[in-house]
């Protein structure tokens, strides 16, 4: 990726966050994620055929989001596949390495003209979040219109010549935030929006706490081959009227027989003193009583109010409810948030 | 029905095409009215297990497919996916139970229910 420092980062977490709160909308330039593209005459006849979601009916200038599952149904990972042409995708991942991605695409490429590219070096990232995210993006790109967006909606224009500006909606941290690209050429353009806007780039775990707090998977962390689409919540991104593709069996009996062991929940820490134990991703997570093995923790934030803990933790269904306090091994309490 | 010792027979570096498998393609290339084609055989990302067979009447090779001809038939196989068929056998069944064309793959280590997709 193209390393640009256009502002002093903004001094902490806390004080970007209090930012975010009271202007709706914050600036992260993400050190996860990448770009790869996809190009030749069978790439999207490729990736119909090796991930959940159709792609035959993708049209032109739309993302849609699909998992890369193995043979055992298990996540690999969940990716936007946005559609320039018919022999032209971007790939676009926020994995913090998009390797098992493109070694799992390539592993089966056997005769389709597909060839994978890594673009990080030629597009420069940047994530736009929160209730006002739409309306400042429509404010940075006015060559653009952003209104009703919805999740997945893809705007595109050269913003200086030749230089690109590419917005998608993901909601990788929640409701409303925009994945903001540019070419080499339009970076320098952006930047300057970006400080006309008074817009300075937030710590980066401020991204995992407000998506955290909107329960929001992300690759590496929740989505990872400990689990299944079904498991992870996916369940919008599997088609399950379209056919073969790698892990599909898998699925399809884990949906039909209704065998999905694990949901994804929301949690916060029971707190009873300052110094109680730390609660980190991987952590075991007990049954009250039994003790018997109810899940583990996949990511976890200190809160901006009451040293409040949150986090994210697969569970057995048996334990999903909102409510159910559970502790982990080290014993740390939690108790599970309703779902968002 | 292509048994253990037939699979066996079969050298490492071809594919057979036995002669139930080259009627009936024989038979289709008729019914669709190409009188000079041959059958192509590849190996191709997706299904279940990860790899599926590709199946299909074509007029002639492409610059880079090995050319076998087996029981009259002329069989395309594109190179870069012969590692995975090396030794593999095209077969046909018919009848009540038959699932048409067949692959017994000696290469092929696990494959999904339909039989069309697996892993090496």
């Amino acid at each position: 990726m193209v390393t640009i420092a256009p502002f002093a980062q903004v001094a902490s977490r806390d004080d970007a966050y209090r930012d975010f709160i009271d202007r709706g909308v914050v600036l992260i330039q993400p050190q996860f994620g990448s770009v790869v593209g996809h190009v030749g005459s069978d790439v999207l006849d490729l990736l119909h055929r090796l991930t959940t979601n159709s792609m035959l009916d993708l049209p032109n200038g739309s993302a849609r989001r699909t998992v890369l599952t193995n043979e055992k149904g298990r996540i690999v990972d969940v990716f936007w596949v946005l559609k320039r042409s018919d022999k032209e995708l971007l790939l676009i991942s926020d994995a913090p390495d998009a390797l098992p991605m493109r070694n799992g695409i390539d592993r089966f490429t056997i005769i389709e003209d597909a060839e994978l590219n890594d673009l990080n070096d030629l597009l420069s990232r940047w994530y736009l979040i929160g209730p006002n995210a739409e309306d400042v993006i429509g404010e940075l790109l006015p060559e653009l219109d952003f209104s009703d967006s919805e999740t997945g909606s893809f705007r595109g224009t050269d913003i200086v010549d030749g230089g690109v500006a590419l917005a998608l909606r993901t909601d990788a941290a929640g409701p409303q935030s925009w994945l903001l690209m540019a070419g080499k050429p339009a970076v320098s353009e952006i930047t300057s929006r970006f400080a006309s806007a008074d817009l300075q780039p937030a710590p980066n775990e401020l991204f995992d706490l407000v998506r955290i707090k909107n329960q929001v998977p992300i690759a590496g962390k929740e989505l990872t081959e400990d689990v299944n689409p079904l498991e992870a919540g996916l369940i919008d991104l599997v088609d399950f009227d379209k056919g073969c593709y790698v892990g599909q069996e898998v699925i399809a009996r884990l949906d039909t027989y209704d065998k999905v062991q694990r949901a994804l929940v929301g949690f916060t820490q029971i707190a009873e003193s300052e110094d109680g134990p730390n609660l980190s991703s991987g952590d075991r997570i007990s049954a009250p009583g039994s003790g018997r093995d109810a899940g583990w923790v996949t990511s976890v934030a200190n809160g901006i109010q009451n040293d409040e803990v949150i986090g994210m933790s697969y569970l057995r269904k048996a334990y999903c409810e909102a409510g159910t306090q559970l502790a982990t091994t080290e014993g740390a309490e939690i108790k599970v948030l309703p779902n968002r | 029905m292509v048994t253990a010792q037939q699979q066996e027979s079969v050298p490492i570096n071809t594919i057979r095409v036995t002669e139930k498998a080259a009627s009936k393609a024989m038979e289709f290339a008729r019914k669709s009215g190409r009188e000079h084609c041959g059958i192509k055989i590849a190996v191709q990302g997706g299904g279940c297990s990860g790899l599926q067979y590709v199946l299909e009447l074509v007029d002639g090779p492409d610059e880079s497919d090995k050319v076998i001809t087996e029981n009259g038939i002329e069989v395309y196989i594109p190179k870069r996916a012969f590692i995975f068929l090396a030794g593999t056998v095209l077969d046909f069944s018919d009848g009540l139970n038959g699932r048409g064309f067949e692959f017994h793959n000696p290469n092929a280590k696990r494959t999904c229910g339909c039989g069309d997709s697996f892993a090496v």
